[in-house]
């Protein structure tokens, strides 16, 4: 199913002439999830887009799912917070009152809603939960050198750090997710631009044992002046909506 | 041959007949039945979005949180200095239970709704804690009932803490409760929130969902749905026992809904069932469950009553304290401690104890051991 839409997308890029990138699904309000399934004996990391989500200007009307980095989840520049005072905060990697944005772990119907989920899978086919590491960070966002974190707040607004590029990437940034779990975490960026983040996932297989996959999934914050080239993207993510359709 | 076969069903899915304590994710679903214009409410659990999961009426489960320290796998905070908090109800460096937005590997209540996309008019909320257009699914607060030993009535409170650490409150009972108290969903989105209560008990909270149809632009609202949170091991207990309204009447402290003579909170402290009607003492020496076994025994070389009990451990933090007494008169005023105390330990919750009056047993004496239910507590 998978495949055959992304050979479809491939088709309509082609036809088009489009860069390639422009192929992304443009993913802009609602719940979805990075989503961990099982195929043929492989984990199969995906993007999961709940019905509801906004993905290409459209309201999706049915549950959607995309390859790593096919679905963009979009801010706008405008959606900027001033970083918070205080040492606990310093993981963001900017000063205090500096703008970081985030897609936020508590529901904002104006952006995406973006959890880790491994709701397909059954809790008793797999004797470990999933490690979700962090690997590598590139991008445009990235290389304009943006710092990307994750986080949860407690109960009285305590960060909880689980990845953070400040100190660099090394095994410390990981989370851990059961199967047949689902959580949301914040997904903080500190300049304008793509971020593709690369996880390492591994989990333990009952009966097939030890299984592994990386994944880039992309992120973007949308840079300032909402230029020509924007608009021009847009135009062509509608036309291969239209496509997609027919 | 049929009978047999029932019993295997029984045996082989437990999970159908919804259990007492609820814990782990669990929803909140409220979901629009257009065929009847009306709401339902279940609680889902226990499973994941692909696979069967169970679904309960709210009546017939409570959500728990443990009397533990946050720090210790618990659910017990301390209430910050911080006036950004106040909204709990909870004095600075009070304890605050709260079931949190992030899971933390036990009970972890979110809201959740599945409708046909488009059932929910798309509206302009001026609410200042939304205020952004979206099909809007309102729950709001329309009562909170309370049974539990605190004195007054304590706090209950929902908010959520967004990514910079501020928190937004949707519901609070400390400055009563009026039409801000509700929190605004949207259509098809499952979220988690902080759910606070400021006093060990069972709180039974009432609420009602409502939404504007796309189809008519008709305002419609559910009937009122109560979710039940039992804090603290006793009220998991009674919890366990007893459920919906239930909770309150029959599983109170003093009710005795077996009138096998002892009240619930007995039946708790002695590990005996509050549903079996029963008066039997625990068996000397290997007992684990049973009312207090007074008798007269010969301790080196004198006749002496011993009163023999199981207990809870008080690292379960039970809210109970046990007093085994001794008299010669029964008057009030003549209640004395015993002497010497052996205890065993007989697993992670219970020990038995054994005390031996420190007066010989003739010509007369009598023994009690005396259960209160603690209402502040100084952890």
């Amino acid at each position: 199913m998978k495949l055959q839409k992304l050979a479809i997308l491939a088709a309509a890029a082609a036809a088009i002439s489009l860069p390639s990138a422009s192929a992304q699904a443009i993913w802009t309000a609602g719940h979805g999830d990075l989503g961990i399934g099982y195929d043929a004996g492989e984990l199969d990391p995906h993007v999961h887009i709940h019905a509801g989500a906004t993905v290409d200007t459209v309201v999706l009307g049915a549950d959607e799912e995309y390859a790593p980095g096919d679905a963009l989840p979009q801010i706008a520049f405008a959606k900027s917070l001033g970083r918070p005072s205080g040492a606990t905060w310093d993981f963001f990697g900017v000063a205090s009152g500096q703008p970081v944005w985030v897609f936020p772990a508590t529901e904002d119907p104006s952006l995406p809603f973006i959890g880790f989920g491994a709701e397909e899978l059954a809790p008793g086919d797999w004797s470990t939960a999933f490690t979700i590491t962090l690997t590598g960070l590139a991008g445009s966002g990235a290389t304009a050198g943006g710092k990307f974190s994750v986080y949860q707040t407690d109960g009285f607004g305590t960060p909880t750090v689980s990845m953070q590029t400040t100190d660099g990437i090394s095994g410390a940034d990981f989370m851990s997710l059961a199967a047949g779990g689902h959580a949301h975490y914040n997904f903080a960026f500190t300049q304008p631009g793509i971020y593709e983040a690369t996880f390492h996932i591994t989990g333990t297989h009952a009966l097939d044992g030890a299984k592994s996959a990386d994944a880039t999934y992309k992120f973007e914050v949308v840079p300032e002046p909402t230029s020509f080239a924007l608009l021009a993207l847009g135009g062509g993510a509608m036309l291969l909506r239209r496509w997609r359709k027919s | 041959m049929k009978k047999l076969f029932f019993l295997c069903l029984l045996l082989a899915c437990p999970n159908a007949f919804p259990a007492g304590l609820v814990t782990g994710h669990v929803d909140i679903r409220f979901n629009y039945q257009p065929a009847t214009d009306t709401w339902n409410c279940l609680l889902r659990y226990g499973g994941t979005f692909d696979n069967p999961s169970i679904e309960a009426g709210p009546e017939t489960v409570a959500l728990p949180a443990r009397d533990l320290l946050s720090t210790a796998s618990g659910e017990r905070y301390l209430q910050p200095p911080s006036a950004a908090y106040a909204f709990t109800g909870a004095a600075a460096g009070s304890p605050l239970w709260i079931l949190p937005q992030s899971d933390r590997g036990y009970t972890w209540p979110g809201f959740a709704n599945v409708q046909t996309v488009g059932t929910f008019l798309s509206y302009p909320n001026s609410d200042p804690r939304v205020s952004a257009t979206a099909k809007w699914l309102k729950i709001r607060l329309v009562s909170v009932e309370y049974s539990g030993a605190a004195t007054g009535l304590p706090d209950f409170s929902l908010w959520t803490t967004g990514s910079g650490g501020t928190p937004t409150v949707w519901m609070a009972t400390s400055d009563g409760i009026g039409p801000t108290d509700c929190y605004f969903t949207t259509e098809n989105t499952h979220s988690h929130l902080n759910w606070g209560f400021t006093a060990l008990g069972i709180y039974r909270v009432t609420m009602r969902s409502s939404a504007y149809l796309a189809s008519d632009s008709g305002f419609v609202e559910s009937t009122d749905q109560t979710v039940t949170f039992a804090i603290g091991t006793f009220a998991a207990w009674r919890a366990t026992h007893f459920s919906g309204a239930d909770i309150v009447t029959s599983g109170d402290a003093l009710s005795d809904p077996d009138a096998d003579g002892s009240p619930n909170l007995i039946e708790y402290a002695f590990n005996t069932d509050p549903d079996l009607p029963g008066t039997a003492p625990i068996a000397a020496g290997t007992g684990t469950s049973g009312l207090p076994l007074v008798r007269v025994e010969n301790l080196s070389g004198q006749d002496r009553l011993t009163v023999e009990f199981v207990r809870r451990k008080s690292s379960t933090n039970p809210q109970i304290v046990y007093t085994p007494e001794f008299s010669g008169t029964l008057s009030a005023g003549d209640w004395q401690a015993g002497g010497t105390s052996t205890v065993t330990s007989l697993d992670a919750n219970w020990e038995r104890v054994k005390v031996a009056d420190s007066v010989a047993a003739a010509p007369r004496r009598f023994a009690r051991v005396r259960v209160t239910l603690q209402t502040g507590i100084s952890y």
